[in-house]
């Protein structure tokens, strides 16, 4: 029922306007739908292979400016990705953001990680030329943990270009229960610390050059679950795993000339847990990076291109063929008005780190075709 | 080399022409009487959100105009594509809201003139004579 009225909404507000004015406040929307097939194995947790229309995002957003200084806002998400998401309505960020000068403004409540040029805005279709992100830096299997984090942040603009924002919070219990379900295992509890994200972006002096760095330390969190570890009928198991360390960071560049972008982001985050039973320390460095290339020809066709390499582990690029992931991406975007376009992409995928669910015989290679459309306004 | 130069000359006094199509106004209470290049770009895209004296900025825009075309590419070097694009991404993230904007230079000249902190720009052309009585043109360094 929730979905039901969340959906009339989103069509009561778009019939009414594209993009209104309540006095002070603004409401903003977006609705897609897209299909994904795979020659082979099975990606973004999705049937792929059999081809699914299990591609869908809806969202609502409100914002509102009771004083100069002071805005709040909350966006409403619904999105559906094979076995992930599956049209349950969150919330996908909602603060209060006080700005008191240029250089600081405050920003509370469930916030975006900085993580890289574009998790913030990854929920956002229109706002890039690409259907996926390269997965190699943003990842569909840690989208949710990703983009919100309850909390306080800082953020502002310096001179000569510089600006930045720190974020101190938590991830939400949810979101790590989530994951687990995701990756098909069900977490009974997790404990929670602290956690930091941060970002400093430099605009050079040279016309169109960003370069920024961003980092996230979300380590000192224990899952808990029920495993049952014998024949049928033994009694589950408490297995903990303690994520000492669980920590990334980001070195990002995007040029943008005349009607070019490129980008390019190395991307590395750092794991040590420990699991008991049976008592184990594991640690992994993975590895990802990608440079990407867009040219709008008009204002209605855009043509973008990216190569995207991951590795699982690091230090062992030569291991099994589940450690690396190699990603080639076409994807032509066409804008039919400001609200609505159509994104047509196909992926060449070398690896199996970012393949998912499949059972069976797995191809090393695959190709992966999604076609999308999306209205906003 | 005399053909270089007066094609270096020339290319000179055709981006000063240019810049001098579309010009940058505020209301005649915004203490800063000129702009760089940098801060118009942090102004319309929201990352620069008060004047020297903490008044808040009010950013107008022409709506979809040759003119606001001009602005776009003159000063921010943005299509509108990406211009459209930029502001979904800011609404969809809350890290803000687009600019007001209005159909014609009369009327961004009308609401400059009676928004304090407010800023916007208009074609040589569609500037009246008497302008400056009203609204203050920012000189761009």
């Amino acid at each position: 029922m929730k979905k039901v009225i969340f959906v009339i909404s989103i069509f009561l507000a778009a019939w009414n306007a594209y993009a209104y004015d309540l006095e002070q406040t603004e409401i903003h929307g977006f609705i897609s739908q897209g299909y994904l097939i795979s020659d082979d194995n099975n990606y973004f947790f999705a049937e792929t292979k059999d081809g699914t229309f299990q591609f869908s995002e809806i969202g609502i957003n409100f914002t509102t400016r009771p004083t100069e200084n002071l805005s709040l806002g909350m966006q409403f998400l619904s999105r559906d990705l094979g076995r992930a998401g599956n049209n349950e309505v969150k919330i996908d960020w909602a603060f209060a953001d006080y700005q008191y000068r240029n250089w600081l403004g405050l920003r509370v409540g469930m916030l975006k990680v900085p993580h890289g040029l574009y998790n913030q805005s990854r929920d956002i279709d229109a706002a890039r030329t690409n259907i996926f992100l390269p997965q190699s830096v943003y990842e569909e299997g840690t989208r949710d943990l990703l983009t919100g984090m309850n909390g306080i942040s800082i953020y502002g603009i310096l001179p000569h270009g510089f600006s930045y924002q720190f974020l101190g919070g938590q991830i939400g219990k949810q979101k790590i229960k989530d994951k687990g379900k995701l990756d098909s295992r069900e977490i009974r509890d997790v404990e929670l610390d602290y956690s930091y994200s941060g970002q400093i972006l430099w605009e050079t002096p040279a016309e169109g050059l960003m370069i920024g760095a961003s980092m996230t330390d979300v380590s000192g969190f224990t899952t808990s679950r029920d495993v049952v570890m014998g024949p049928p009928g033994t009694p589950p198991q408490n297995f903990t795993t303690d994520f000492n360390t669980m920590a990334w960071w980001v070195a990002s560049l995007e040029y943008n000339i005349y009607d070019f972008r490129f980008s390019a982001e190395y991307f590395q985050i750092d794991v040590e847990l420990y699991m008991n039973p049976p008592g184990l320390t594991v640690k992994t460095e993975s590895q990802g990076y990608y440079g990407s290339l867009s040219y709008a020809f008009t204002d209605w066709l855009e043509v973008g291109t990216y190569y995207s390499i991951f590795y699982y582990d690091k230090n062992d690029k030569h291991g099994d063929r589940f450690n690396a992931s190699k990603d080639f991406a076409v994807t032509f975007r066409f804008d039919i008005d400001d609200h609505w376009l159509w994104k047509i992409e196909g992926h060449h995928i070398d690896g199996l780190a970012h393949e998912t669910s499949s059972e069976g015989e797995m191809s090393d290679k695959a190709f992966l075709f999604a076609i999308k459309t999306t209205f906003s306004f | 080399m005399k053909k270089i130069i007066v094609g270096l000359l020339a290319m000179v006094a055709f981006s000063s022409a240019a810049y001098a199509d579309v010009i940058i106004i505020a209301n005649k209470d915004v203490p800063e009487n000129t702009l760089s290049r940098k801060e118009i770009k942090e102004i319309f895209f929201g990352k620069r959100v008060q004047w020297s004296d903490h008044r808040k900025i009010h950013v107008t825009t022409l709506k979809d105009t040759v003119i606001h075309k001009m602005f776009l590419k003159q000063y921010l070097n943005k299509s509108h594509a990406k211009w459209k694009s930029y502001w979904k991404r800011m609404i969809f993230t809350g890290r803000g809201v687009p600019p007001k904007s209005v159909r014609t230079e009369a009327e961004l000249i009308e609401y400059i003139a009676e928004t304090k902190g407010a800023v916007g720009y208009v074609s040589s052309e569609g500037i009246p004579d008497d302008s400056e009585t009203i609204v203050k043109i920012i000189k761009v360094r």
